[in-house]
């Protein structure tokens, strides 16, 4: 399948032409999509659509633009010279919930502030312990985060971070580059992993900013 | 095209990513048997949802003193009826736990 340009006054829309209505999501189309990204990010500055982002024909897609264009221009505008980077972190989890269960059995005997023998309150205090062990470990990982974090925070333009998407999946981040600070993201990189013990660690990139745009919606 | 990826335990953020929910949409299946499990699933992933949130409510209050003792006993009686009768839901729809959830794309799962 072959991509072309279709200009469009100050933007280029990349697109393919397919025959029938949908093209089917198997890996090695999205990968193919995800190439094309890849290689347009070389040169310019890209705002990624989602694949199997369809219109009838080019006079549709033409208007869908036309009537988003200002949307458009301030997303490459913002976007302009930067590209995302994505950073990965795992942490032991379980062990770390264990040890905050085992001081939370050792120094807060009497901390639970129901006491009582009913099946209610029973019921409760098993609750409220648990509630406490989550809060603290939740805590803890807000904390580590934190201190991440901080490697980057001189070389990022802007950042999405998301915590314990498992529980060994301590941060998944997203950082938006300058293109000459990229060097230094990585130099923070190394630093991260020659101090953060324990803790495994990953940096992909560079990408096209797919987390960083504003006006997705365009066109799906 | 630039070397993408830098780790050392490649196969670790493999596994660990496999446990979370993929970005392309599963196929809905529309088996006359599966609209019903699949109804009932709904129905008691929202009924397990409010549960949960109500058990979290409760937590904070107890945290902050506003619960008397007789609020937390009663409180408790009746999460242990919820979680009873949650129980028995699932046995007869023939679902697990783990099958109690709603794949919100990409803000990630409900729970």
């Amino acid at each position: 399948m072959s991509v072309y340009n279709l200009p469009y006054r100050a933007l280029g829309i990349v697109v393919s032409d397919i025959a029938g209505e949908k093209v089917r999501a198997t890996e090695k189309r999205v990968l193919e999509h995800e190439r094309v990204n890849e290689r347009l990010m070389e040169s310019w500055t890209v705002l990624p659509c989602r694949f199997n982002t369809l219109f009838k024909d080019k006079e549709r897609l033409l208007v869908a633009v036309g009537g988003r264009y200002a949307e458009l221009q301030t997303d490459l505008n913002r976007l302009q010279g930067k590209r995302e980077y994505g950073l990965k972190v795992l942490w032991p989890g379980k062990a770390i919930r264990e040890k905050i269960e085992e001081n939370c059995t050792e120094k807060n005997k009497g901390a639970c502030p129901v006491s009582g023998n009913s099946s209610g309150k029973r019921f409760m205090q098993r609750l409220y312990r648990r509630y406490r062990i989550d809060k603290a470990f939740s805590a803890e990982a807000a904390r580590q985060i934190e201190y991440i974090d901080g490697f980057f925070t001189d070389c990022v333009v802007t950042k999405k971070l998301e915590k314990l998407r498992t529980e060994n999946l301590l941060l998944s981040a997203y950082y938006l580059v300058k293109k000459e600070k990229e060097e230094e993201l990585k130099a923070a990189f190394a630093r991260l992993r020659s101090r953060a013990k324990g803790f495994k660690c990953l940096l992909s990139g560079p990408w096209p900013p797919y987390n960083f745009i504003q006006n997705a919606g365009l066109l799906g | 095209m630039e070397n993408k990826i830098e780790t050392d335990a490649l196969e670790q953020f493999s596994a660990e990513m496999d446990k979370v929910k993929g970005v392309l949409p599963s196929r809905i299946n529309a088996e006359p048997k599966s609209v019903e499990k699949g109804l009932a699933k709904l129905v008691l992933t929202l009924i397990e949802l409010i549960r949960k949130l109500l058990e979290k409510q409760a937590m904070r209050r107890m945290d902050g003193g506003t619960l008397s003792e007789e609020e937390i006993e009663r409180m408790g009686e009746t999460f242990i009826k919820l979680e009873k009768k949650m129980e028995e839901l699932k046995k007869v729809f023939g679902l697990k736990d783990e099958e109690l959830n709603i794949d919100l794309g990409p803000l990630g799962d409900l729970m």
